[in-house]
């Protein structure tokens, strides 16, 4: 159970996905803009990643790997996180088709995002079992909300402050986005992993 | 941006409203069907051609998206309008549909492989904590529909060129 956590710290927060590897850019840009959507589409994206990581440790077992099939890997993967984002907008829009009108608009963007990709990628390097790939995943993504939402916190009130013009809208935001990962480069002393 | 764009709408409780621009398809009694538009952030993106919201099913997409509103404001077809739904209702629906599937899954899974320390028994039980978890999300979901708390709400008339992304001054 301790490997669990440390695995999950060392995701979220250690080697987070946006400050530390700089994956899923577009997105956190995007929409951060204020605090409840990236909230939703943090959880989304938390969704869709979650389950994509424990379907491609399931394609990447007993399929590629039994048949050596790895240079496929990158298109397969690809093509079973579009299915995951297809199966949770069916999923969504049959729990409640007015629950779909209110959340659906984040899940064609979970299909670009570059993250959800990544972190699949890096379980088959890791050779992460059932587990380890779940919860890796799980917490990538909870770290990656976890990033959406301080920032869309932060930009609100960036929002409200006299910021010259010609460091308005994203240049401040790409520099608040530095200073955010210089401070979680703190982390990194935390653990090896 | 200005302080005047940063004020947002409340509902009569007094809860923020998350806002959006709709245009009238259709009337039906009493009610406006209502086709949200693409923002602009959409249109600027580098990725808008594989994206469902921006592709070739455009139009397929935004109808999917089509919701009704009561038509107590006498709405015309083809009138654009600003709809809201309340901050609070959109992280309430977020939970429903995200995050007590996830948990359900990472519960049955942990549980299992504490108990059997095996990749297949996990597996199986994750499945069905997934299952079980997006049938309570079912319940919880039909809850709120029923409330009408899932429902977006008019608020104004939309002004000509106001998009998603427009300040006003």
């Amino acid at each position: 159970m301790q490997n669990y956590l440390l695995l999950m710290v060392g995701a979220a927060l250690v080697n987070n996905v946006v400050l530390v590897r700089f994956l899923g850019l577009c997105s956190f840009m995007g929409v951060t803009t204020k605090v409840d959507t990236a909230v939703g589409m943090g959880m989304a994206t938390t969704f869709v990643l979650t389950v994509s990581s424990v379907l491609t440790w399931a394609l990447e077992t007993f399929l590629l790997v039994p048949t050596d099939l790895g240079y496929l890997r990158t298109v397969t993967f690809i093509l079973v996180i579009a299915a995951v984002v297809q199966f949770t907008e069916m999923a969504v829009k049959r729990i409640s088709p007015s629950l779909f009108q209110t959340l659906g608009i984040y899940l064609p963007l979970i299909t670009t995002n570059c993250s959800v990709l990544g972190i699949p990628l890096l379980n088959v390097e890791h050779h992460h079992n059932f587990m380890q790939s779940m919860l890796y995943g799980f917490a990538s993504a909870a770290g990656f909300s976890l990033i959406l939402a301080v920032f869309a916190g932060l930009r609100e009130r960036i929002a409200l402050a006299d910021v010259p013009r010609l460091f308005a809208g994203p240049p401040i935001g790409f520099v608040t986005a530095s200073l955010l990962a210089l401070a979680f480069m703190g982390f990194s002393g935390i653990s090896a992993n | 941006m200005t302080t005047e764009a940063a004020q947002y709408h409340r509902d009569p409780s007094g809860r923020t409203l998350v806002e959006g621009i709709a245009r009238v398809v259709r009337l039906d009694a009493g009610h406006a069907l209502m086709e949200p538009e693409v923002s602009s952030g959409c249109k600027g993106c580098v990725s808008a051609g594989l994206c469902g919201a921006m592709s070739g099913g455009k139009e397929g997409a935004l109808a999917k998206r089509r919701f009704t509103i009561n038509n107590d404001r006498d709405l015309h077809v083809g009138e654009r309008v600003v709809v809201g739904i309340s901050e609070t209702t959109l992280m309430k629906a977020s939970w429903v549909a995200y995050a007590i599937p996830l948990f359900s899954m990472l519960i049955a899974s942990v549980t299992a492989d504490l108990w059997g320390k095996n990749d297949g028994i996990t597996a199986l039980a994750a499945i069905a904590g997934l299952g079980l978890g997006l049938l309570l999300a079912r319940f919880r979901a039909g809850a709120m529909a029923d409330k009408g708390e899932l429902t977006p709400r008019y608020i104004r008339h939309a002004t000509d060129g106001e998009s998603c992304h427009t300040e006003q001054v």
